[in-house]
């Protein structure tokens, strides 16, 4: 384990470079606040003009799998936060494990996403470019809006969920090469705050989703 | 019998950690119960402010954001800042236009 921590050449310390580091990731996170913003809004204003149509569609998804996927994440963001602990406590097994827990989970979610509920969504003919779409009518428009914006959403998500289940293989890899310590955690923290980003971003979207167009 | 915390340094945060956790499963079976009340179609979107409070409660207790460095601060209000400069002004012709209908016999 590392013992004595030396910071780069253009830092005056080791905590002024975690800090870099961890605001360097705020900025990143800032910029990703935008882009799901755009989303947010597409949602806000497709929904304004094509009430019903929006409703219709949502009352097609699969709440259980919504929820459940909700709980997923939330749990994920506990756990890795109590690794985060666990490593400013000196407990580099406890951190490995509760890093693979939250891999575990990570892979949970995308499985019941991607595994499942796409699969039925496209057994039940909900992809909005099928020729024989399930929602027709003069809710058929607006429900194949929704559908685009779910389709787009938790498309991005889940890129964003992968990206962060290879940043966990990563920091298992080198917490299993004993590179990190009390002193020395930045990487955990700052893949910390990407995974509970991912996490925020499905706290969004699953009211969006799942239970607004739900009456 | 040594003190929880004294065998175990990181106790006292994994118990804060638990509570913020249990916090969120509340907030969030709130919001799941809300979406099944009868309201109107437009107020729906009011279903939204628990998952507004659960993402505070994600970067305040998860995130940490109170810790984080001014610099690190500063980017997380701006974030917010440019969020709500972008919604307010995205939906602001949506949510403030007046339509009015056309007389059926103008319509082709």
């Amino acid at each position: 384990m590392a013992s004595v921590v030396r910071q780069d050449f253009q830092y005056s310390s080791p905590s002024h470079q975690a800090d870099t580091a961890i605001a360097g990731m705020w900025l990143f996170l800032a910029t990703e606040v935008l882009f799901f913003g755009g989303l947010i809004l597409c949602w806000i204003y497709s929904r304004h003009w094509n009430q019903a149509g929006f409703d219709a569609g949502a009352r097609e998804t699969k709440l259980w799998i919504g929820t459940l996927n909700t709980g997923i994440l939330i749990s994920s963001s506990f756990i890795y936060t109590a690794g985060i602990a666990f490593i400013r406590a000196g407990n580099m097994r406890r951190l490995i494990q509760c890093c693979s827990v939250t891999l575990l989970l990570g892979v949970a979610f995308l499985a019941l996403k991607f595994g499942l509920e796409w699969h039925d969504d496209f057994a039940s003919h909900l992809f909005p470019a099928f020729s024989d779409f399930k929602i027709t009518g003069p809710e058929g428009g607006g429900a194949r809006l929704f559908f685009i914006f779910y389709f787009i959403s938790t498309a991005l998500h889940g890129l964003h969920m992968l990206i962060g289940i290879g940043l966990l293989i990563w920091i298992i890899w080198r917490a299993r090469r004993d590179e990190f310590s009390p002193l020395y955690h930045t990487p955990v923290q700052v893949v910390g705050l990407y995974w509970s980003f991912v996490d925020i971003v499905w706290l969004t979207l699953y009211p969006l989703i799942y239970l607004v167009g739900r009456a | 019998m040594a003190h929880p915390s004294k065998e175990n340094p990181a106790a006292p945060e994994i118990w804060r950690l638990f509570r913020i956790w249990l916090a969120l499963l509340v907030v969030g079976g709130a919001e799941f119960a809300a979406s099944f009340l009868p309201l109107p179609r437009s107020l729906r979107p009011l279903v939204i402010l628990p998952a507004v409070l659960m993402v505070a409660i994600v970067a305040i207790g998860f995130m940490e954001v109170k810790r984080g460095s001014v610099l690190a601060r500063t980017f997380a209000i701006a974030a917010m800042f440019w969020l709500l400069v972008l919604l307010a002004l995205g939906t602001a012709d949506p949510l403030t236009r007046t339509d009015y209908r056309v007389p059926d016999a103008q319509v082709k």
